[in-house]
């Protein structure tokens, strides 16, 4: 298991560093910002702090010497957190990027948390798991879809399923999946009222019935997002098949006895599942955007309508607290390729 | 990776049915951008987002020729604007009559009228008299109004009113009307001018319970003018239908295909640049990195792998948020993160050439490297680049698409992403105007569609090895 | 009896809107039991076409157009697919094939591959084609421990030696090599042409020794069939062929590798290259080639039958 050890660590190190890479250029896109963001929370703090010290209050008559003292104390806050340095100047850099990753990203300007949290990190901790939970089954099912349709069409090359699935795949590609979604609203809900139009249960999540509801109100994206989403996985997945029946070793395992389903589905797919598990984490950051936008289509309360709220209000720190943390979920999910990938070929696992 | 000419190419190319469909389409959508520019005005797209500018044109109107699919046979919404101009002259007073024919052959009632004008008069106010002649002969008093006073001796200015249908005076003559002629007396409150004048003659005609009188209608505006120089500068009659146009409005009255016609040449320009752009620098990274090789390749390769790794959306919304939302910037931005996966399938196949026996012999000659790059490395690669900017296009028509979706478009440039932004924030779908969601839609899929078919072909021209799949 | 009778066999490809390739195009020829034979010629010129023709593996624009092909007496070519793999493939005739290096599936162990023709084509329980296949890795001289190993910890000899492990597991009588030893360094090359010879020996089969080699010939053939652009043009017992070769192409092959029996003089390659078998030139397919050509070798040259056993296609002889 060495060679798997080795393997794994040196995807982690990658992650690691693409991880920082990410902080520092959202820092330094968000540079000037960023430090409104900052400053704008010491004050809140502050100001906070002081109005609830009873005693403190009481002992200024004047509300304009009351706002003095508040003011100069903001001031000396912003000054003692070195936020009169520009943000680039590698103190601060080195602060913001700490506050970042331990997921400190300061108050929200206008959106609040079902618990009513105006807190970044909770919002965002509240959003995630329905995202989670919606893009992790349509994920599952679009695997198992594409590779079964995939290899069908490489066994049968030139057939008419074969073409079908290359008619389809290039079809579903040139389609945003998130029109798709409006169209599946358009059709679905409005016209043939099967699925409700909005996937935000108008339940409370303390409901007992919350989780029934959630499915039902999951399942038009769910399946939209797996519908268009296969037709890419499975021409992949059929070419890589395909390219592998025409090596010799197929030849030989079909020389020597091996049936032509266990050539297909052991041999050839076992072989090919590398770098379809490869290609397919790079496909996954092309259907990622597409996915987060489509979450807005349906209203489902994850991450990506998270990310259409904040947008719509251009409340800063949940977007770039979003931005962070969906960077780190699309790693994460590359990272777990990385690992099948590991699993799957004997070559990285033993050597 | 043989040499290729642009002849062989294409002979290749022409093999393909999905790469001569994707031409026809993409010449479809040229020869759409052409008459985009040519017939709708720069001004009213300019005037997208600026409300004011739509007030003659129907609220989320289905398409003409949504008529044909339901087999209803809802009025059309028209905006006239060429009246036949007749004047006379009795005595010091002049009359300029704008008449207005038009014949109105559909099963429902026009949702309401707009007659709007525009005179020029320094002195006396001159009188504005409207009337519709129907086809039945009878001719309807509709309204009688002046212009305001001016003092006596200003100066000449322009004067813009309108009469609308639901202006209390029309409703008091159409129950007159209504009374000489029909014999029933209702109250004013009880007309409704727009169905009253395009009903049939009879006692419940004053809302419409007669049906439709079909045929040639004729509204005439008299204008009287009493001073030398006062004049009808323009005029234009609006019958507010319930469909409009090729592709309907939208619930801001705008008329899709300014903003679905102007989506094409823009669409067009951002995916062909931005796929230049982003092919030229990959290959240019791919290749110099694959030809230096040692310290300096594993270098940028490393960066490559990081900047592949980042996912698009997160940075293009931070970018837009924080450095602007032009559409130039946009394009900046899709390049951004257009050229990484270019680069990597150039390096290799950079290798690939650089091991080939003519550059090792260039090599031996002295040759500088800048050369071998320029000279005989890149040029191979231009065929590749060919199917590449094919495939990235549809990537950044699709980006762009989505970056509008979610709200960070230019805002003085409507694109079909926007149109799609606007649609999803008023409803659209869930209250059922298709038309909305449904062309902008089409129209991204149609331009994507071009490109990657012609991309397929390329790609299947290129590498004759996976034309026996 | 000869253990395998090929006549007239014609094997082309057809690419897509191109004229068919007639890679094997006539071939005939006899091969006793026990005893093997060589196929020698340029690479390209259809031998590893002609093994996976009689093992009914074409790879895909390729076909079988004509021709009989006999084992034991038995007409092969009346066999179905079906049949044909249940009866022939593997059980009497077997192959190893051009590139070892390819030849083993990436993904599976040694062991999981070579037990497979015992599960699947004896109907074998597992663990018994598993006890099977570690005698079979004996027999090839490898141990027991590469059973769980994958292909890529094996080096190319240890490869090799698991494929002729694999071809033998269901004793066959026709042993197909193709190019057995290219890609392997000199002394391995040594090593698997002793382990043939020395199998062939004990197990009493048949071998066919596809080879551009004239040296891995000369080391184990007992006939040699010389082939040029699909056709043999040349066949013989191996000592004869060497010591008194008739056909100018034959000729050519020995004077590019003089080195073979001791020979002293520089190589002379054969100038000129292989025609196209798409558009072969008519009459005598070596014309261009040959040095010694005459008018009559516009025309297709006859067979001479040189006493028995012996065969050259040449107008010189006609
Ligand atoms: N799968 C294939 N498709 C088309 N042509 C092929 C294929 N395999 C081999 N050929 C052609 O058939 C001819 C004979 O090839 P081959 O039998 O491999 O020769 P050899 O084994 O003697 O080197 C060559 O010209 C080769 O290009
Ligand atoms: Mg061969």
């Amino acid at each position: 298991m060495m060679g798997l050890m080795g393997f794994l660590i040196r995807r982690v190190l990658n992650m690691a560093a693409v991880l920082l890479v990410t902080v520092l250029l959202t820092i330094a896109i968000l540079g000037p910002s960023a430090d409104a963001i900052l400053k704008r929370a010491i004050e809140q703090e502050t100001r906070a702090e002081i109005l609830q010290n009873k005693e403190l209050v009481g002992k200024f008559k004047d509300p304009r010497e009351l706002e003095d003292y508040v003011k100069s104390q903001i001031q000396g806050k912003v000054a003692s957190m070195g936020l009169n340095d520009p943000w680039y100047s590698p103190r601060r850099l080195w602060a913001i990027a700490m506050k970042v990753m331990t997921l400190d990203f300061g108050q929200s300007y206008y959106i609040r948390g079902y618990g009513g949290s105006s807190n970044v990190k909770d919002i965002i901790l509240e959003s995630l798991p329905r995202t989670v939970l919606l893009f992790g089954t349509a994920t599952l099912l679009i695997a198992v879809l594409g590779i079964l349709v995939g290899a069908a069409a490489a066994r049968r090359a030139g057939s008419i399923l074969d073409k079908a699935v290359l008619g389809y795949a290039v079809l579903s590609n040139s389609f945003p999946l998130w029109w798709i979604g409006m169209l599946a609203i358009l059709v679905f809900s409005y016209t043939l009222r099967i699925f409700p139009a909005r996937a935000t249960p108008p339940i409370l999540p303390s409901d007992p019935a919350y989780p029934m509801a959630l499915l039902y109100h999951m399942a038009l994206p769910l399946l939209t997002i797996a519908l268009i989403g296969f037709g890419g996985w499975a021409y992949i997945v059929r070419n890589l098949v395909a390219g592998i029946l025409q090596e010799d070793f197929i030849t030989v395992a079909k020389a020597r006895g091996v049936p032509e389903r266990k050539i297909v589905y052991g041999h050839a797919l076992r072989s090919a599942a590398p770098p379809i598990v490869t290609i397919i984490a790079l496909a996954l950051s092309g259907s990622f955007g597409g996915a987060m936008i489509t979450e807005a289509v349906f209203d489902w309360p994850g991450l990506g309508r998270l990310y259409w709220e904040a947008i719509g209000l251009l409340d800063v720190p949940v977007i770039v607290g979003l931005t962070y943390v969906s960077t780190l979920i699309f790693l994460l999910s590359v990272f777990i390729a990385d690992v099948l990938y590991g699993v799957f070929d004997p070559r990285v696992r033993v050597g | 990776m043989s040499a290729w000419s642009p002849r062989s190419l294409w002979a290749e190319y022409k093999r393909c049915k999905v790469g001569l469909a994707g031409l026809a389409l993409f010449a479809m959508l040229l020869a759409l951008s052409v008459i985009a520019i040519a017939s709708v005005p720069l001004d009213s797209y300019r005037q997208w987002n600026n409300p004011s500018h739509w007030t003659e044109y129907p609220r989320a109107a289905p398409p003409a020729w949504a008529n044909y699919v339901t087999g209803l046979k809802l009025p059309e919404h028209m905006v006239l604007r060429n009246p036949t101009v007749r004047q006379s002259a009795a005595g010091w007073v002049r009359v300029v009559t704008h008449t207005y024919y038009f014949s109105f052959l559909y099963e429902a009632f026009p949702d309401d009228f707009l007659f709007k004008f525009s005179l020029i008069y320094g002195g006396s106010p001159p009188l504005v008299e409207l009337s519709a002649e129907r086809p039945d002969g009878l001719r309807m008093l509709l309204a009688r109004i002046a212009a305001p006073p001016r003092p006596e001796g200003s100066e000449a200015r322009a004067y813009n009113s309108a009469i609308f249908s639901t202006d209390v005076s029309l409703k008091v003559n159409l129950a007159n009307c209504l009374a000489d002629r029909v014999g029933v007396i209702v109250s004013p409150d009880g007309i409704s001018p727009e169905r009253m004048i395009f009903a049939k003659e009879g006692p419940s005609m004053a809302e419409g319970g007669t049906g439709v009188l079909k045929g040639d209608y004729a509204f005439q505006a008299r204008f009287f003018l009493f001073g030398e120089g006062d004049d009808v500068l323009s005029s234009r009659l609006v019958i507010g239908g319930k469909v409009f146009g090729p592709f309907g409005t939208d619930d801001l009255r705008r008329d899709l295909s300014v903003g679905i016609l102007w989506g094409t040449p823009i669409a067009l320009s951002i995916g062909v640049s931005v796929a230049i752009l982003s092919v030229s620098i990959g290959i240019a990274y791919g290749v110099i990195s694959g030809y230096c090789g040692g310290r300096l390749d594993e270098l940028m390769m490393r960066l490559n792998d990081v900047a592949y790794a980042i996912p698009a959306l997160p940075f293009l919304i931070l970018l837009a948020l924080s450095l602007g939302r032009s559409l130039l910037y946009m394009m900046a931005y899709l390049v951004l993160f257009g050229w990484v996966g270019v680069a990597k399938v150039a390096r290799s196949v950079a290798l690939q050439i650089k091991a080939a026996p003519y550059i090792e012999a260039v090599e031996l000659l002295g040759a500088p490297s800048r050369r071998i790059i320029f000279r005989h490395i890149a040029p191979q690669l231009i065929p590749y680049a060919m199917a590449n900017i094919a495939l990235s296009v549809p990537a950044a028509i699709l980006a762009e698409a989505g970056l509008s979706f979610i709200g960070l478009g230019d805002p003085t440039m409507p694109t079909w992403g926007q149109i799609l932004h606007d649609a999803q924030i008023h409803g659209a779908a869930i209250r059922g105007l298709w038309w909305w969601a449904l062309s902008p839609g089409v129209m991204l899929a149609l331009s994507s569609l071009a490109f990657v078919m012609m991309g397929y072909a390329l790609d299947r021209a290129l590498n004759p090895k996976m034309r026996g799949a | 009896m000869e253990a395998l009778a090929v006549e007239e066999l014609r094997a082309y490809y057809f690419p897509a809107d191109k004229p068919p390739l007639r890679a094997v195009d006539g071939v005939s020829f006899e091969l006793k039991g026990g005893l093997s034979m060589g196929f020698v010629g340029e690479s390209g010129c259809g031998k590893s076409t002609l093994g996976l023709a009689l093992l009914r593996l074409l790879p895909s624009p390729g076909r079988i157009i004509s021709g009989a092909v006999r084992l034991n007496g038995v007409d092969l070519m009346s066999l179905s697919e079906g049949e044909f793999d249940r009866i022939v493939r593997w059980k009497r005739i077997s192959m190893i094939f051009q590139g070892a290096m390819n030849a083993l599936s990436p993904v599976y162990t040694i062991g999981h591959q070579l037990s497979e023709p015992l599960v699947y084509r004896l109907g074998l329980p597992k663990r018994d084609a598993r006890e099977l296949s570690i005698k079979a890795l004996w027999e090839v001289g490898l141990d027991e421990g590469i059973m769980d190993r994958y292909p890529h910890e094996l080096s190319g000899g240890m490869k090799q030696r698991v494929m002729i492990a694999m071809a033998l597991a269901l004793r066959p009588d026709i042993l197909i090599a193709d190019e057995p030893t290219t890609a392997l360094d000199v002394v391995v090359q040594a090593q698997i042409l002793n382990l043939l010879k020395d199998l062939r020996e004990r197990l009493s089969i048949s071998i066919m020794l596809l080879t551009h080699d004239l040296g891995v010939v000369s080391e184990i053939a007992d006939a040699i069939a010389v082939m040029y652009a699909g056709e043999i043009v040349e066949l013989g017992p191996s000592d004869l062929i060497f010591s008194d070769p008739k056909h100018p192409y034959t000729r050519g092959l020995l004077a590019a590798a003089p080195r073979i029996r001791g020979g002293k003089s520089k190589p002379t390659p054969i100038l000129g290259s292989p025609p196209d078998l798409a558009n072969p030139p008519k009459g005598c397919r070596f014309r261009p080639r040959c040095l010694t050509a005459i008018p009559s070798c516009e025309r297709a040259p006859p067979t001479v039958e040189l006493g028995s056993n012996r065969m050259v296609r040449c107008w010189l002889y006609g």
